[in-house]
């Protein structure tokens, strides 16, 4: 389920770029044809810019794509890699949680104070809100993965190891 | 506690997470919500997070990264690759080692129209390997002239890397693409020179063929081949330096005549669509937030006084310029052996950009050294990007093989190096020169 909404998230993230290339296309060619530059663009294409990264976070997160250095990690037994991962995995549901909740706060203050944006005046509290989202997607994929791991750690020793969290088919 | 002893012991603590296997990115925003918790205290240390996060996420700028991935996704399946390699090797394959000669001079034109290295790999290595190992080519030296060639693809204009390096710096983008010209060019004529040298040597590593030599009129039809990446480059670069498009619009340019093309050869099915909007979503999502929690860490630095007490330390050496560089150099050579390098100049940007400026040395010279750097960072066993890509299109490579290959390839870079550290204006003079055209 959670990896579905990781997904269906990650498209749209991904027709955000679709949309990118439209909008900014239409304001180049408005621009050097017309003289009718479309001045919407660049603020639109920039929110769109925090879908596209928020928006993909969780998606990244179960394809795998975030970078970690298993340098030393690589050497270590199959076990305490599983625990060390269960570890990490913790932290990290932790700190996407403060984050979140930080990210939340200025977009809920940003929404009280109607705050909008320079040249369009759009509300800014809806992009604002799409970080908190993201990393709370991000948040639950890894709670997800954490599951699975404090599985691995407390059933048979024998094959206990790092659990990976990729899709059937990517 | 002091606050240097404080900045140790985060710096000691990031280690330690990196090494325990966490996310480079989340590694990066603990130790950064920690510092501003202790600097700052919970309500201002924390609203800190919120701005930083906003405002790296809504550069325009940066923009271009996904833009760029994006169009190289597109361009994969698109057939865009095979006619640009098919032309080429009609007319340089009558060289010692004609088709390797091929695939680099391939992937220094792709370059001009890919930010990515990786996308440079994949694009020519799909088309160019199978037609090597047809003609039965040394495998090492197959393997070596696309993981290298490929790593053209940040050093010539565009590149994602420059577009990052720009915004984390505040140097002009335009003026990098500018300056990365001259020495791409030089190091894809340093790579096609090695790889004729090697089969003159070694001939039996690059057995000819008659089909080597085509008629004139092949190589007329080849131009016709090639039109659709002159027309991308002409989209990408030429409208950006008529002074029509920023460096992010022509990225939504190419983007948008990739799938005209794409489209118009019946490559753009939905499939396509999909895998070029993982590739975008993953890689932006990715280093984004590497981009977004290293800034939440340099900002701590920046507070804790660290990039000044790194400078008057360095400045305390009294070392001359060559060896201060020499000694920066050799690090980061230590450094790209070991880890993913985008991440870690994203990283160290922050402390070394502000070094190595007051020491003197120009901020583009500088971008185009850390470009060449990630280079040899994209070859180097056991975590060079390109080398994945292109053990993915070469099962059965050995480590023996990548070794082989790129080993030479990574001397010419280090060579590049050091060409551009006494002669600048290989990089330096475009930019100039354009500065003065207006």
């Amino acid at each position: 389920m959670i990896a579905r909404a990781a997904r269906v998230a990650g498209l749209l993230a991904g027709l955000a770029t679709l949309v990118i290339v439209l909008l900014i296309s239409l304001d180049v060619l408005m621009r050097y044809f017309f003289n009718q530059p479309q001045l919407f663009v660049d603020e639109l294409a920039s929110f769109l810019e925090v879908l596209i990264i928020f928006g993909g976070l969780a998606w990244t997160f179960t394809s795998g794509a975030h970078v970690r250095i298993d340098l030393v990690t690589a050497h270590l037994a199959g076990p305490t890699r599983a625990w060390l991962r269960a570890v990490t995995l913790l932290v990290g549901v932790v700190l996407l949680g403060v984050v979140m909740w930080v990210t939340g706060e200025s977009a809920l203050t940003a929404f009280r104070y109607g705050r909008v944006s320079a040249v369009m005046l759009y509300p800014l509290w809806v992009p604002m809100l799409l970080i908190p989202a993201g990393l709370g997607l991000m948040a639950l994929t890894m709670l997800v993965a954490l599951g699975r791991q404090v599985r691995a750690v407390l059933g048979p020793p024998g094959d206990c190891d790092e659990v990976t969290l990729t899709e059937g088919r990517e | 506690m002091s606050e240097s002893a404080f900045g140790t012991l985060l710096i000691a603590l990031l280690f330690v997470l990196f090494a325990m296997g966490f996310e480079v990115s989340l590694s990066l925003g603990l130790v950064g919500v920690l510092g501003l918790l202790w600097l700052k205290g919970f309500t201002v240390g924390l609203g800190v997070v919120g701005s930083i996060a906003w405002s790296n996420a809504t550069s325009f700028s940066f923009v271009a990264v996904p833009l760029f991935v994006f169009m190289s996704g597109i361009l994969l399946h698109s057939g865009i690759g095979k006619g640009l390699y098919t032309a080429v090797a009609r007319w340089v394959s009558f060289l010692p080692g004609g088709l390797a000669v091929a695939s680099i001079f391939s992937c220094a034109i792709f370059a001009a129209i890919s930010g990515s290295s990786v996308a440079t790999a994949a694009t020519i290595g799909m088309i160019a390997i199978p037609e090597m190992e047809r003609r039965s080519y040394y495998r090492p030296f197959i393997f070596g002239s696309l993981a290298a060639g490929g790593t053209l693809g940040i050093l010539i204009p565009p590149s994602i890397p420059m577009i990052i390096y720009g915004v984390m710096t505040e140097t002009s983008i335009g003026h990098l693409y500018m300056a990365g010209m001259i020495p791409g060019a030089v190091l894809a004529l340093l790579f096609a020179g090695f790889v004729i040298a090697y089969a003159l040597i070694w001939p039996e590593t690059a057995p000819r063929s008659a089909a080597d030599h085509g008629s004139f009129l092949d190589k007329l039809r080849s131009l016709y081949e090639v039109a659709p990446v002159a027309v991308l480059i002409v989209v990408v670069l030429g409208s950006m330096y008529a002074g029509i498009v920023t460096p992010t619009e022509a990225a939504a340019l190419g983007s948008l005549v990739s799938l005209l093309l794409a489209a118009l050869t019946g490559n753009l099915t939905w499939r396509a669509l999909r895998d070029a909007f993982h590739a975008t979503v993953r890689t932006t999502s990715m280093v984004m937030l590497i981009i977004i929690f290293a800034s939440m860490f340099s900002h701590v630095f920046a507070l804790l006084g660290a990039p000044s007490a790194l400078f008057e330390a360095v400045v305390g050496l009294k070392l001359p310029a060559w060896a201060f560089f020499a000694l920066i150099f050799f690090v980061l050579l230590v450094i790209a052996y070991a880890l993913e390098e985008l991440s870690v100049m994203i990283i160290i940007l922050p402390i070394l950009f502000p070094l190595v400026t007051k020491l003197g040395f120009d901020p583009i010279w500088f971008g185009i050294i850390m470009v060449v750097w990630l280079e040899i960072g994209l070859i180097t066993p056991p975590v060079g990007l390109n080398l994945f890509v292109i053990q993915g299109l070469m099962p059965g490579t050995t480590a023996r093989d990548v070794t082989l290959g790129t080993t030479p390839y990574v001397l010419l870079m280090i060579l590049l190096v050091v060409l551009l550290f006494l002669v600048p204006d290989l990089a330096l003079f475009l930019p100039r020169y354009m500065r003065l055209g207006h």
